[in-house]
């Protein structure tokens, strides 16, 4: 059972990287574009705000 | 990751424990400023949530990039499932790189024979150290779920998908996963918690020879020791490691084993590997039943055997010679049948001994030499044949090594008369009015014991000694006084066959009715 839980700090620090380029890319604070978006957290799949391209 | 990594390698922490709180202290750290960030934009965390229509919607090369990275994660993560890493580089010194790193919860460099474990780029081996103490569970439990996923069977022929995964590691070089194995089960048996790897690496001639198989075949059985490189010459040399003398074992390729014969004074060989030792790692032996050699070792107390047609097989492995200790209870099937019941235990060493069943509970010493040692016990009928069946209860085991000769002895036939000769199996005879002799083999010189349950002819006063000539070969004679029930007897042995002769020191006359019978001889070694 604990297998479960001991990967858990890794899932959401991917969930947190997740939130926060979503959050700049709606304030234009990073480039929104898909290129980067494959870097920082797949902004381009969402509609969080910002630019597409 | 870099940061967390390197600042708990600072710290000499680089272990599960840190990295978790690590982890869990930045995920709230991002968390709590996506929230604050969105709280301020009048937005709700929802909408961070992605929306696959937008993906409908997407560029074309969008979708085409999104479309080969799922095939490409699909049939990476259906080939990791199945199979581990046979990739000579990574076994070579990308994964061992990581297993020295846990090691010592430091990515610090290490003494290493191959500097390549040195000079590559850690980001990938980070990330790799992190999911081995984070997520290799969880990745375990995936394997084992696909590998006995019985309602839909991956594939109903056998072939390498199915082999055991640490032996897919030898894909490149099959025939040395026995050895490799092997080599792994001595050294956990062994208790070695210092252990010296020498591998050979040599880029130009390309002799280099995988060693993270080795760590998991270590990890597989229990191992919770170090492992060091060992018999290198390179400026890695410089950095602090263990000295040879540190070290309980070295494994070697078994090229190399006359140089390492000169440092460590035992060594076994496992066809293309050796393990040499010192006089630390002293508690090395394993013991299987026949024909179950490649299965863990039996605990050293083990719930029940069973002696199947009244015999059991068993395999002893030690690095050195020593004596091995048997002891449990002996249940037979009938139970009538346990009077005069004997259990006959034959090193194929050379020990040969019968022990009396007349007390359920049994223990006996065999010595052993180094390697293997086929035991076999075999319950025995007074008349001489095998009993059907019996049962080992409370079964209990323990080895200890001998320095110098073996204290042992035993007797592998005895000699009646003129010519007449039997083989000790039953150890009884009777002495009339030719002299007997017993045939005691040694394993060094010392002196013996003989319990002998002594019987006289009917009639005979039971409580008149009656006097018997003991002489051996090598000068030794005494008279012993003898009288029925048991008896001790003690006689020096030299190493080697010695020929313990009984006789009347009077000599019998040709009709004397005087004989002794002698029955349940034991026979020790002091």
């Amino acid at each position: 059972m604990l297998a479960f839980f001991t990967p858990l700090p890794l899932l959401l620090a991917w969930v947190g990287c997740w939130a926060l380029a979503r959050e700049l890319a709606a304030r234009n604070r990073i480039p929104a574009g898909w290129r980067w978006s494959w870097l920082l957290a797949q902004r381009r799949l969402g509609r969080a705000g910002g630019r597409d391209r | 990751m870099v940061a967390i990594v390197e600042s708990a390698s600072w710290a000499r922490s680089l272990n599960a424990t840190v990295l978790w709180v690590s982890w869990l202290a930045l995920s709230a750290l991002l968390l709590a400023l996506a929230g604050h960030a969105a709280a301020r934009r009048g937005a709700r965390p929802a909408s961070w949530l992605p929306s696959f229509g937008s993906l409908l919607s997407a560029p074309w090369e969008v979708k085409l990039v999104a479309g080969l990275c799922c095939g490409i994660a699909l049939v990476l993560g259906l080939i990791a499932a199945l199979m581990p890493c046979t990739n000579y580089d990574s076994l070579t010194y990308h994964l061992p790189r990581v297993m020295h790193w846990l090691q010592n919860q430091s990515v610090a460099h290490y003494p290493t024979s191959d500097t390549r474990q040195l000079e590559s780029g850690p980001w990938a081996g980070f990330v790799l150290a992190n999911l081995c103490l984070l997520a290799g569970g969880l990745l375990g439990l995936a394997v084992v779920c696909i590998g006995w996923n019985r309602s839909r069977p991956l594939q109903t022929s056998s072939d390498f998908i199915f082999q055991p995964r640490e032996q897919q590691y030898f894909l490149h070089v099959p025939k040395l996963y026995v050895p490799a194995a092997q080599v792994a089960g001595d050294i956990v048996a062994a208790g070695c918690q210092a252990v010296g790897l020498q591998a050979r690496h040599d880029f130009f001639a390309g002799l280099d020879e995988l060693e993270y198989p080795f760590w998991v075949l270590l990890r597989n059985r229990g191992f919770r020791g170090r492992l060091h490189h060992v018999g290198f010459t390179n400026e890695s040399l410089a950095l602090p490691g263990p000295r040879l003398a540190d070290l309980d074992a070295v494994i070697a390729p078994s090229a190399a084993a006359a140089d390492w014969s000169r440092r460590m004074p035992f060594h076994s060989v496992y066809e293309s590997f050796a393990i040499h030792w010192s006089d630390r790692s002293s508690r090395w032996a394993t013991l299987n039943l026949l024909g179950r050699e490649q299965q863990p070792s039996l605990a050293g107390h083990t719930a029940q055997l069973r002696l199947a047609e009244g015999k059991l097989g068993l395999v002893l492995h030690s690095g050195r010679p020593g004596i091995v200790r048997l002891a449990g209870l002996v249940s037979l099937e009938p139970a009538a049948a346990r009077a005069g019941a004997k259990l006959l235990v034959k090193s194929f060493a050379g020990h040969i001994q019968t022990y009396p069943l007349n007390r359920s509970e049994f223990a006996v010493e065999i010595p052993a030499p180094e390697g293997p040692t086929v035991l076999l016990l075999q319950l025995v009928s007074p008349q001489g044949g095998l009993l059907a069946a019996g049962r080992l209860q409370h079964f209990r085991w323990a080895w200890r090594p001998v320095a110098g000769p073996l204290p042992w002895a035993y007797l592998p036939r005895l000699r009646a008369g003129k010519g007449g000769e039997a083989a000790a199996s039953s150890l009884a005879f009777r002495l009339g009015r030719e002299p007997l002799t017993l045939e005691v083999v040694a394993g060094a010189a010392g002196q013996i014991e003989l319990l002998a349950q002594v019987l006289f002819e009917a009639g005979a006063p039971p409580d008149q000694a009656r006097r018997v000539l003991l002489s051996s070969p090598s000068g030794h004679q005494q008279t012993l006084q003898v009288l029925p029930g048991q008896n001790l007897i003690r006689a020096p042995v030299v190493q080697g066959t010695n020929a313990l002769a009984f006789t009347w020191p009077d000599g019998p006359g040709i009709n004397s009715p005087q004989f002794l019978s002698v029955t349940d001889l034991e026979l020790h070694f002091r």
